[in-house]
């Protein structure tokens, strides 16, 4: 978070992650036209760049989605999610420095438009083997284009996060067809297995950790409270929450994050209102609930940014009774403060 | 993430699970047979 209004709010870990992700894609662009030049001595050096931008740009898209699910499998890789937008724009450059090479290498000397030739040239449509990939890959860009256009906080906020994440699930259109126009693309002339093994492998990767992470969050979804004697509902024991962290729980269909810190108990949404992070991973900063996602801070008893900022998140009534915590499921509107329930005279296990 | 958002994702990862792989083994299956390579021709060098 910033008071000031910046494009690009540049810090240290900022920096790191993005002179990483480059020196990386230099790396690899390098050492993959380095070596196909020496395993195939006559490639031009197009077609070697062709191979190097679509195979970094599609290995990079493996990686971008498969932090999510890493994120809510184990909160270790949570660093790598903190700039997640730049892979995603790094993507959007290196495919369409594969798209740009690839149009202008098939079909930039017909005599036709070589957009033209990329819809025209080919319409084999009931073809497999035959199937017209670049048509694919030409969509694929124009959804990772759209993504990396809008991928800046401006377009958050104009857009309405609703809508922008809508906007951002199409990564995994784009995903598909990606995987559709390698398989019936280059894999199709392709004689070694090396590439379709390491794209079965990849594909494999990321179906099975959306679907861990999947039913994981399920499971807590579907967890039922137990009822106590009035409308409040017994979530969790103290004992079970981290000094200064949360434990989330799923009550009302929805779910709250429950958090300890100096010797109280508050609950609020666990739906950040940047980017919908989960706010029962972060921890209590400075006072603040810090989202593990970006930062974003909240006031623990009344979910209200501390000023100037202005998001607000719904707040839960608690009470602690025999060392568990019981909480109204009844969201109350976003910013209203509750006082929070003290932990004093309770069995306390300080857990870190 | 609020729970629709959850139970969107969800869907969406099962039918890719069945989807994509169909779509890469029916790519595997259907693979032309390349022509072998003449070594005398370097078609590179009349680009």
């Amino acid at each position: 978070m910033s008071v000031q209004y910046k494009a690009i709010a540049w810090n240290r870990q900022k920096r790191i992650y993005d002179t990483v992700v480059a020196g990386s894609v230099v790396a690899y662009v390098v050492l993959f036209c380095g070596f196909g030049a020496l395993v195939h001595p006559n490639a031009t050096i197009e077609t070697l760049l062709i191979k190097a931008f679509g195979t970094a740009a599609l290995l990079l898209l493996h990686v971008i989605l498969c932090i999510g699910p890493l994120c809510r499998l184990d909160r270790r890789f949570l660093p790598l999610l903190y700039n997640r937008r730049h892979l995603g724009v790094t993507t959007f450059l290196l495919a369409l420095a594969h798209g740009v090479f690839a149009i202008v290498q098939f079909h930039g000397f017909g005599d036709v438009h070589p957009l033209v030739s990329v819809f025209a040239g080919n319409t084999r449509f009931d073809s497999v083997p035959d199937f017209p990939f670049q048509v694919l890959g030409l969509f694929a860009l124009v959804i990772l284009f759209l993504m990396a256009s809008t991928s800046h906080d401006f377009w958050l906020h104009n857009l309405t996060p609703r809508l922008w994440k809508g906007l951002h699930m199409s990564v995994y259109a784009a995903y598909g067809l990606l995987i559709a126009h390698v398989a019936l693309g280059t894999l199709q002339s392709e004689t070694s297995p090396v590439l379709a093994a390491i794209l079965g492998a990849g594909l494999a990767t990321v179906l099975t950790l959306h679907i861990a992470a999947a039913r994981r969050e399920r499971r807590v979804d579907e967890a039922v409270s137990q009822p106590a004697k009035d409308a409040f509902v017994e979530v969790c024991e103290v004992n079970n929450i981290p000094e200064n962290q949360a434990v989330v729980v799923s009550v009302g269909g929805e779910r709250v994050a429950v958090f300890r810190y100096a010797g109280k108990v508050s609950a609020i949404s666990n739906v950040c209102r940047h980017q919908n992070g989960p706010l029962g991973e972060g921890r209590v900063i400075d006072g603040c609930v810090t989202c593990p996602w970006h930062g974003y801070q909240y006031l623990p008893d009344s979910g209200c940014s501390p000023p100037p900022f202005t998001e607000k998140v719904a707040t839960f009534r608690t009470r602690v009774a025999g060392g568990k915590v019981l909480l109204d499921p009844r969201p109350l509107p976003a910013g209203t403060r509750v006082e929070p329930a003290s932990v004093k005279g309770e069995p306390i296990e300080v857990l870190r | 993430m609020t729970r629709p958002l959850r139970r969107a994702h969800y869907r969406i990862w099962l039918i890719l699970a069945v989807l994509l792989p169909a779509v890469f083994v029916a790519g595997m299956l259907t693979r032309r047979s390349a022509t072998p390579a003449n070594p005398h021709l370097h078609w590179e060098h009349y680009k």
